[in-house]
């Protein structure tokens, strides 16, 4: 794998969540903040503070970018702040994934056959 | 969303904004535009889902995450590793002391986090202390410290005339100071001001407002124009009055309050120019008040508020006096600047005696603030001091619990002070550590003020600013100085303690027996802590004897299941006596048809819900002297019934019915007081007095608690209301059902008969009584759960102190016991120190609360401020708390067993 790629494997969870909002098209702050409560089904909630502080070091590593100013449907039309992934945040997100399901199918092999014996 | 929660959404707005300051300047300036957006669009979502306090909730959750953000961006932009204390200077210098301080408060948490229960424990108390400390300061904030909402309220003054003649009359003495104006009286002193930029007079009405789907009775404002002008408050729509528009040249204008533009007029922008219609008259609007716009009136020393008016029109519409004998409205000035209130005062005196009057009159000036809220002062910073003892009681186990920690900790200590961190560094570790105990008892505080508050005000007496008790900055800023000035407190002297060199560890590890210094300290702290909770106790005990003596006065009627309603018939649609009488006949005869309505009547004014007026009236065959007063007595016009209804005795002669009508022999009953004043040698039955015309008396009732429960019975006296008919009545019925559905049987009475009639008021005569004890439930309520929690902790301290003690003295109580020294010596050897703290304490306790119950004295009833019986219950309850607190830990030296203790030597 791309050696700029692995440089920010394991992802923070957080980060994660982030990036994973993202993949999905550009958003707005509020909007990602939504995304992960409903994904997560409330276990997650993140406020302005951390998510900016995130998305700085999103930025700064090059995962993630700012996609310009425009009017948000979802926030009364006033205008919003949107952030797009990058090329490489997506490799990222794509890496990270096929990583936690290379631990996951470990997991399940090593307890599996813990239940057979 | 309403307006409202936008307002509320924009007001927490900008505090995030401001509290943006705590991140670096560059991310602030790159992110925090943004950062604010979603701030808002997440606080709206809140909203939405769970109202104000679930925003409210994220909010705190918000503006914390703010903080830890900020700190850990701040400190991610120091440079890494072991050179940054490196450097030189003063921005050096800087940076080390911010390196020694994280790492001491990151030392702290941990050191904390691995004693759970002694931080639940200091945390908890003083989460107690600080909430109950928070809670009666954010009502003193609102009430007291809150500027009032006009321009420049420093300059306001209400002005009232004096006349000194009415100083030594028995009635109108209360009143002496405080007469309102009349119209000509303040176009005089207008006129010939100086030392006031401007003067304006209010006063107050009553009308019925049609037009909307509800005909109502609302209360309606008159005003000089220059009222507005004084206050410094600019209509948000339209205009104000203008010069001209008030007196005998008065126009039929109206100024809207925001309420009433927005719910009758759904808050259209196009009102001005429309009409409202009081009284059947169309009066033009041609402004609405801003939102925030508040004047109460002040009323006869401090009377009841009838809320906010819902319409201001000029003073001197036609059918109106303003002549000079209508002497009913408030006065409000402004000073010009730096002008004295001595000054303006004998200035307002000239003018307001006028040359012609020789009864001496005068006037005195009151500061709007202090008029507004004077009569609060005394009890809320009462509450205050209590709650403020509470905290340094909670302070007081603190550093206690400090005290023994740094005993517990000599060792670790020592190992420090041997590697090579100096004195001043190791207290200032410890001073570390109280402040973050500080801090979190702060949050818990102000977390604890954040429910208490809503349950403060909930179980209040009306209060005036009630709609401003709320946590608000200020309020938190409170909770946080709070914590922190009382970790300072407790931190300090653990910190002070000398440093235990090398020598100080003990060769086992085990707790280091106790200094004579510290044993002194805990034990004056404890001292402090029992003397301060004996002050409480002996205020809860009073208060609440003096509850218990007032809900069991006589008040002279029996107001259980008793319903009752208000009717205030239009006088315009009533303008006749007879009209009135008639209407007022058939409606008590429809009540009287409810079948479960026993019996019923009606009167001016429930007791216990307001006042009657003082009349004057001549005995016959009495003359009033030329310097003397008139005798004078309350009155109230009664439908027949009344006084079986609310089972007030009949002591003598007759009751009244439905024959005392007009056009027989006028009449009247009076009360016992009256009788006993007026008729001291005789019976005052069959006697005639003049008051409208010559009634006889026909009566005599008990007396009646009506104003207070804690004031004198007045003497009263009651006229038939067939023979002097008043448009507003209370109708009374008494039930054997459930007396709130007999209220809606009775509104409907009231509405069968005549349809647009407005009811102003329906509840039980019972809620009167419960309410005139009011103030007093809840100062014993408030003043009894501080005692109560003070006296907890206080135990909580005697416990702690004693079992240290313990552990401290376990191996000489072991070698004692293994010589054969007797159980009980043992034990009470244990707790002789602190029982004798105890008994020490509640001495000096008693004596102090000897001295605060003085300023108590004038909230207590029938209870002298130095009851002994109160002192004794007291005293006892603190004995057998120090008994209590000291013995069962000191229980645990008799299951020592001697050898374990000796082998461990």
């Amino acid at each position: 794998m791309n050696p700029s790629v692995l440089r920010h494997i394991p992802l923070q969870p957080r980060d994660y969540l982030i990036l994973l909002t993202l993949a999905r098209g550009e958003r707005h702050g509020y909007g990602m903040i939504q995304l992960v409560e409903e994904r997560t089904s409330g276990a997650v909630r993140l406020d302005p503070a951390n998510l900016y502080r995130a998305l700085k070091r999103l930025i700064k590593q090059g995962l993630v970018q700012d996609a310009g100013r425009r009017s948000a449907p979802d926030a009364r039309d006033e205008r919003r702040r949107y952030y797009a992934i990058t090329n490489l945040g997506r490799r990222v997100v794509a890496a990270e994934a096929s990583r936690q399901a290379e631990l996951l199918e470990l997991a399940r092999g090593l307890t599996g056959k813990e239940q057979q014996a | 969303m309403t307006e409202h929660h936008e307002r509320r959404i924009a007001r927490a707005e900008k505090w995030y904004r401001r509290l943006l300051c705590v991140l670096p300047s560059t991310f602030r300036a790159e992110h925090g535009h943004d950062m604010v957006e979603t701030f808002r669009d997440q606080s709206r979502h809140e909203f939405e889902l769970g109202g104000v306090g679930r925003a409210r909730v994220y909010w705190l959750r918000a503006y914390l995450r703010l903080f830890s953000c900020g700190a850990r961006e701040r400190l991610a932009g120091l440079p890494v590793g072991a050179s940054r204390s490196r450097r030189a200077g003063p921005f050096g210098i800087a940076l080390r002391f911010l390196e020694q301080l994280t790492q001491d408060a990151r030392f702290a948490l941990r050191g904390l986090r691995k004693r759970p229960l002694f931080t639940a424990v200091a945390v908890g108390a003083l989460g107690l202390g600080v909430g109950a400390a928070t809670t009666v300061y954010t009502v003193v904030d609102a009430v007291l410290v809150r500027r009032l909402p006009y321009d420049e309220p420093g300059r306001l003054v209400n002005v009232w005339v004096t006349n000194p003649e009415w100083r030594s009359h028995e009635i109108l003495h209360q009143w002496w100071n405080s007469l309102a104006l009349s119209y000509p009286e303040y176009r005089d002193w207008r006129e010939g001001t100086r030392l006031f930029e401007d003067v304006a007079i209010y006063g107050d009405e009553y009308a019925t407002l049609t037009g909307f789907r509800e005909t109502e009775r609302v209360h309606v404002g008159m005003a000089t124009a220059s009222l507005f002008e004084v206050l410094g408050v600019r209509p948000s729509l339209g205009r104000a009055f203008l010069p001209g528009e008030d007196g005998p040249t008065a126009e039929r204008l109206a100024i809207l309050s925001d309420e009433v533009w927005r719910v009758k007029f759904g808050a259209q922008r196009d009102v001005i120019g429309t009409a409202v219609t009081l009284d059947d008259e169309q009066y033009t609007v041609v402004g609405v008040l801003p939102p925030q716009f508040r004047l109460r009136s002040i009323g006869f020393a401090g009377g009841a508020d009838d809320g906010e008016r819902a319409v201001w029109i000029p003073i001197g519409q036609p059918g109106t006096r303003i002549d000079r004998g209508n002497r009913s409205f408030e006065a409000i000035g402004r000073l010009a600047p730096s002008v004295s209130l001595a000054a303006a005062q004998s200035e307002a005196g000239v003018l307001l005696a006028g040359e012609t009057d020789p009864t001496g009159q005068g006037a005195r000036l009151v500061p709007r603030k202090e008029a507004e809220v004077g009569g609060l002062r005394s009890p809320l910073l009462l509450l205050f001091g209590a709650a403020g003892m509470l905290l340094l009681i909670a302070c007081g186990n603190v550093a206690t619990l400090l005290m023994g920690e740094v005993g517990r900790r000599g060792r670790e200590m020592a190992t420090r002070g041997a590697l090579g961190a100096g004195r001043a560094r190791i207290a200032r570790q410890l001073l570390t550590e109280s402040v973050l105990l500080g801090l979190l008892g702060s949050a818990i505080g102000g977390a604890l003020a954040l429910v208490s508050v809503d349950l403060l005000v909930a179980l209040a007496p009306p209060l005036p600013a009630v709609e401003h008790i709320a946590v608000n900055a200020r309020v938190l800023l409170f909770a946080c100085g709070a914590g922190l000035f009382t970790s300072l407190l407790f931190g300090l002297a653990p910190a002070l303690r000398p440093a235990p060199g090398l020598s100080g560890m003990a060769p086992t590890g085990r707790e280091q027996s106790p200094t004579g210094t510290d044993r002194v300290f805990q034990d004056g702290v404890l001292l402090l802590q029992i003397a301060l909770t004996a002050v409480l106790l002996v205020g809860a005990g009073l208060l609440m004897r003096s509850l218990v003596t007032l809900l069991s006065v006589d008040a002279g009627f029996d107001a259980a299941n008793v319903a009752s309603i208000r009717v205030s018939l239009p006088e315009h649609r009533y303008a006749s006596s007879a009209e009135i009488a008639g209407f007022y006949d058939g409606v008590l005869e429809r009540i009287e048809s409810i079948p479960d309505v026993r019996i019923a009547g009606g009167t001016e004014e429930l007791p216990l819900a307001g006042e009657l007026r003082l009349h004057t009236f001549q005995i016959e065959g009495r003359e009033t002297g030329a310097d003397e007063r008139p005798p004078a007595a309350r009155r109230s016009v009664v439908l027949p019934g009344f006084h079986e209804t609310m089972r007030i005795p009949l002591l003598a002669g007759r009751s009244l019915s439905r024959a005392d009508a007009a056009g027989v022999q006028s009449v009247m009953i009076i009360s016992e007081l009256m009788a006993r004043r007026f008729w001291p040698d005789r019976s005052a039955l069959g006697a005639t007095v003049l008051y409208d015309t010559i009634r006889t008396i026909v009566g005599v009732v008990g007396d009646v608690q009506q104003t207070a429960l804690d004031t004198d019975v007045e003497p009263t006296f009651y006229v038939p209301h067939g023979q002097l008919p008043s448009a507003e009545m209370n109708l009374v019925a008494r039930t054997d059902a459930n007396p709130q559905q007999v209220i809606e049987l009775m509104r409907a009475a009231v509405l069968e008969a005549d349809a647009a009639v407005p009811i102003t008021r329906a509840s039980t005569a019972q809620s009167f009584v419960t309410n005139a004890a009011g103030s007093y439930r809840y100062r014993t309520l408030l003043m009894l759960a501080f005692a109560i929690v003070s006296a907890a902790l206080a135990t909580a301290g005697v416990f702690g102190v004693t079992a240290r003690a313990v552990t401290q003295q376990s191996r000489e109580m072991g070698i004692r016991l293994a010589l054969g020294a007797g159980e009980g010596r043992i034990v009470l050897a244990t707790v002789r120190r602190s029982l004798a703290t105890g008994l020490l304490g509640t001495g000096l306790g008693l004596l102090g609360a000897l001295w605060a119950a003085r300023l108590l004295s004038r909230f207590l009833f029938g209870v002298q401020s130095t009851d002994l019986s109160t002192y004794t219950v007291v005293a006892a309850a603190l004995v057998v708390l120090s008994l209590l607190g000291s013995y069962v830990p000191a229980r645990r030296v008799t299951q020592l067993d001697p050898a374990d203790v000796l082998r461990a030597e």
